[in-house]
């Protein structure tokens, strides 16, 4: 893969992740705000739905920040690595 | 993850050694001083105004708030040296550029996690969620997740162009292709409003805070933590930032910890206790109609959304995370 290959591979990673947040966290707000009743609903005793989607968003975002972590450490790093060599 | 590095550094990219110039602090300043809330005072300070005021009303009369409280002064003013000792060591240790802003990439992963935490527990997060719960009950949580989901939005798009680039700022990394001038100054527009609505918050927060605890003017008190958080980030860099938030974390995190034991040892049985007073609360809330959130805190929680993701974004910590 040339430099410019896994430059662009890199921001697509980067702006699918970025997306996959946004529409996340505003998908959340957005049930605060137009699906109250919805959210208001108890699973259990003390726990609604609202509460719960929202530890979900903050799991998640943990994810997606491990998963680009890990593709950044194994392949991008070892492959921009692996570049400067040959460029030497 | 020990001495493994979240992100490696990366090789050959570093362009440090440049002397600071007056340009860099200014900049530095206006990014740097929204995290550099200080610690314990700082953060107590973003405790945020309703939490503060609710306490002011209602048991002003009954209690020593906002009388001058010597054990409270003697602790701020032990910390309040503790930083700046902090602030004067990582001075003489800070020479480069890339000292000022990347503390010389000294900062392992769990420092700077540590560090990262001391961020996200500012006043805002700390005190303003606690007083938002307070007062609108767990729906006051849904703020604690805008906080959070920028950091990965700034690491995805911020953080790595600037290790890779070995820049510090984000005007150096748009600058790198485009005319200078201009990116600069938009830039620094984008930079100073964000940062103006977030310190502004966090320094009322603060005044407010030290105002009751200490019964100094709020004047006074805006000034002396102004004063430290300007020392802090003008001498001492990124590293004494750095410093100072993991104290400010593991303050925060004993003294929460700490709260939350007393809190269960108050109650003889503590289910059956928690569980009455839920009850209560529970039923006050139902008076006050199912769901507490009103149409205007909505409109808050939108436009809170957008101005916290652009605010983590001006975080330094967060930045030199992927640094």
């Amino acid at each position: 893969m040339s430099y410019h290959e896994l430059h662009h591979r890199r921001w697509r990673i980067a702006i699918a992740l970025t997306l996959a947040v946004a529409a996340v966290y505003f998908g959340f707000i957005a049930l605060i705000a137009f699906q109250k009743e919805l959210m208001g609903t108890l699973l259990t005793r003390g726990l609604s739905i609202g509460i719960l989607l929202g530890a979900l968003v903050i799991v998640l975002s943990w994810l997606l920040t491990w998963g680009y972590v890990r593709w950044a450490n194994t392949h991008y790093d070892a492959r921009l690595e692996e570049l400067r060599k040959e460029g030497d | 993850m020990g001495e493994h590095a979240l992100r490696r550094p990366a090789r050959g990219t570093a362009q440090g050694g440049r002397l600071i110039s007056s340009r860099l602090l200014a900049h530095a300043l206006s990014t740097a001083l929204a995290p550099a809330a200080p610690a314990a005072p700082a953060a107590a300070a973003a405790a945020g105004v309703p939490a503060a005021q609710s306490v002011a009303q209602g048991a002003a009369p009954a209690t020593a708030i906002g009388q001058p409280n010597s054990v409270a002064m003697a602790f701020f003013f032990l910390f309040i040296a503790i930083t700046l000792g902090i602030t004067y060591w990582a001075a003489k240790r800070t020479r480069t550029t890339e000292h000022f802003y990347a503390a010389g990439r000294t900062v392992s992963p769990v420092q700077n996690g540590f560090a990262l935490a001391g961020d996200y527990m500012s006043a805002a997060s700390f005190l303003g969620i606690a007083g938002l719960v307070s007062t609108t009950g767990f729906d006051g949580l849904i703020y604690s997740t805008g906080w959070l989901v920028g950091w990965p939005v700034v690491l995805f798009l911020i953080a790595e162009p600037l290790r890779n680039l070995g820049k510090y700022t984000f005007a150096d990394v748009v600058a790198v292709r485009l005319r200078q001038t201009p990116v600069r100054l938009a830039a620094l527009l984008g930079t100073l409003s964000t940062v103006l609505f977030y310190l502004i918050a966090q320094m009322v927060g603060a005044g407010t805070l030290i105002r009751l605890m200490f019964g100094l003017s709020y004047e006074m008190a805006v000034t002396i933590v102004g004063a430290a958080m300007i020392a802090y980030v003008l001498f001492g860099g990124m590293l004494a930032t750095t410093w100072v938030q993991i104290v400010k974390a593991g303050l925060l995190l004993g003294g929460a910890a700490t709260l939350a034991l007393l809190v269960l040892a108050k109650f003889d049985e503590p289910r059956r206790a928690l569980r009455r007073r839920q009850r209560e609360v529970r039923r006050r809330g139902a008076r006050a109609g199912q769901s507490r959130l009103g149409a205007a805190r909505h409109d808050l929680a939108r436009d809170g959304a957008d101005v916290r993701h652009r605010g983590a974004a001006a975080h330094p910590h967060a930045l030199l995370h992927g640094a």
